[in-house]
């Protein structure tokens, strides 16, 4: 029974995390990461008791809890069905209850992260006397997981072509399905290939943000500031690797299309700035007067701007890692240098100017090396 | 209908090209370009569909690859030997990425009787080689295209795929379309007796000579 849950825990439990690494993290930037360290435990207790007292807050809740559990059901289905993982049917061949139980721990891990929110919303209430409200939530959390458990049970074991449920997760995935025009497709790229490596970005980047604005709050210092956040940059440059040996691999058949060298290069921009909202929405959240509001926003415009511009150099130098890294490295010291000056505007545009004139050079003229 | 001048095409750093086409000129019809593994077929096809920068100029009727890009393009369509395509994306998503460039007219009775249309729906992940080929000739006839270029059309595709491929290149020619095909299997007697051999061979293109 403990060997085949550790194989459940690896080829279920830490692929879950590993495929949807992007999107939790979103998440939890999103309720933790936005909100002022001091602030984070009053905030979410303010939060959970608005729950509490408010029907239609707690219905949105369990709505939100019931999109999640459907994801987890979604990439169990998926899971199952794939090739690879045909040896998962002799889980059949248990009894009945040791099935159950390996079904309830997996379903258990995958639901982990509401599981441990709503603990903190059924301690709160029981605080506040609030009995009912902490059973319904226990109650509703038992049976998303029961959901999940029969869920795999049922599948398991009805190893028919199409199950009810199959039907069922196809239906809910073409409702919720992303429709990828030309400026989705490097989303959808990161999306699906490159999850891990863009959650690792963000972590980086929050984390040298947090220094300045959060941890160092109250003695800001600038200079230190423009160190950290020229790391945050570099380490978007990987970022900007990927998507361009994307677009001139996978989609090297869109060369074909008339899609003029000027769209191409908007479409990258827009990808940037959808990418580095995150550290803008942080900046602008924890900034507390220690930067101007207009100076964030052009910071922001200029880091866009830059990873366009590394997006020029790759294509200047044949998608060549060694020269890209060279290229990436003079441009950190430059805009060190060029951030002494407190020539932001200027800055911003003359990076725009180069890296479009680059762009234009070298787009159609582009061989992988 | 297609001009090729001072061409060459090399990789990398080498001063050697690969191909070499000082002056060709060809007029509108279906071509089908023979050579042996490695002579460059794959190489010139890319060339002319703009996947690959070039020396000298490539001109499909009248309008120039280096200076009219743009219109170019929509002239000229291509499918590769070997389709591959983002996983994440399904069929119909790159159908819809091609019509909103191309423009132009759909091939909807191509799409029906290759039975693109029952697997569209369904990320390209889960295709097999011949469903992302039948996939890759559907939009190579999407817009209005002059020109359709088509790497070795017959790999992967069943007995009656091959039929519908040859009828529709019949069908597409009576309406002016031209095409330049490279294939190393056979295409039927009826779509042969259209054809006009060309032979890449020393690095050059010439007309097949018996």
């Amino acid at each position: 029974m403990k060997t085949i849950a550790s194989i459940l825990l690896k080829v279920w439990v830490k692929q879950f995390y590993i495929i949807n690494a992007g999107f939790l993290f979103f998440v939890f930037f999103f309720f933790f990461g936005m909100v002022n360290g001091g602030q984070l435990i009053s905030y979410h207790v303010s939060l959970i008791k608005a729950m509490l007292t408010s029907p239609v807050f707690m219905a949105v809740v369990l709505f939100a809890w019931l999109c999640y559990n459907i994801k987890c059901i979604l990439f169990f289905t998926t899971a199952i069905k794939a090739q690879d993982s045909s040896f998962i049917y002799y889980l059949g061949t248990l009894p009945a209850s040791k099935q159950w139980k390996l079904y309830l721990y997996a379903g258990a891990l995958v639901y982990m992260p509401a599981l441990i929110y709503s603990l903190f919303i059924i301690y709160l209430a029981i605080q506040q006397s609030m009995f009912g409200n902490a059973v319904l939530v226990a109650g509703y959390q038992v049976l998303m997981i029961a959901m999940t458990a029969w869920m795999l049970y049922y599948t398991i074991n009805n190893n028919t072509s199409i199950t009810t449920i199959e039907k069922i997760t196809t239906a809910v995935n073409s409702a919720f399905k992303i429709n990828f025009g030309y400026n989705g497709f490097l989303f959808g790229y990161v999306l699906n290939a490159k999850k891990m490596a863009f959650a690792m970005v963000k972590v980086f980047s929050i984390l040298m943000l947090s220094i300045s604005f959060v941890i160092n709050g109250d003695h800001f210092d600038e200079d230190l500031f423009g160190i950290f956040y020229l790391l945050v940059f570099v380490a978007h440059a990987t970022l900007v690797f990927y998507l361009v040996s994307f677009l001139e691999t996978q989609l090297q058949f869109s060369r074909n299309l008339p899609v003029a060298w000027y769209k191409v290069a908007v479409m990258y921009c827009f990808t940037y700035s959808i990418f580095l909202l995150p550290e803008l929405a942080f900046m602008l959240v924890n900034n507390h007067g220690n930067l101007p509001i207009t100076g964030i926003i052009l910071l922001y415009l200029t880091t866009v701007s830059t990873m366009f511009l590394c997006t020029s150099f790759l294509y200047g130098s044949g998608l060549n890692m060694e020269n890209y890294l060279f290229l990436v490295f003079i441009t950190f010291i430059l805009i060190f240098f060029l951030q002494k000056t407190q020539l932001r505007l200027l800055t911003l545009t003359g990076i725009l100017i180069a890296a479009t004139f680059v762009f234009k050079s070298y787009y159609y003229s582009f061989q992988r090396e | 209908m297609l001009s090729i001048k001072n061409f060459e095409k090399k990789y990398g750093n080498s001063d050697e090209p690969v191909l070499s086409i000082h002056d060709c000129n060809i007029e509108k019809g279906i071509y089908w370009v023979k050579g042996a593994n490695g002579t460059g077929k794959t190489s010139l096809l890319k060339s002319i569909a703009g996947l690959i920068p070039f020396d000298g100029n490539i001109v499909v009727d009248g309008l120039d690859i280096k200076h009219n890009r743009m219109a170019y393009l929509k002239q000229v369509n291509y499918a590769e030997a070997e389709p591959q395509y983002p996983v994440f994306l399904s069929g119909k998503d790159l159908i819809d990425f091609y019509r909103s460039t191309k423009k132009g007219n759909f091939p909807d009775s191509l799409l029906n009787n290759l039975g693109v249309e029952k697997f569209m729906r369904k990320k390209t992940s889960t295709y097999s080689s011949g469903m992302l080929k039948k996939l890759s000739l559907v939009l190579a006839f999407i817009g209005s295209p002059t020109l359709i270029l088509l790497d070795e059309p017959l790999i992967a595709l069943d007995v009656a795929a091959v039929e519908i491929l040859q009828s529709a290149i019949r069908q597409y020619h009576q309406q002016g379309v031209s095409f330049i095909i490279t294939s190393h299997q056979l295409f039927n007697n009826e779509l042969v007796s259209c054809t006009t051999n060309l032979l890449l061979q020393e690095k050059t293109l010439q007309p097949e000579t018996i």
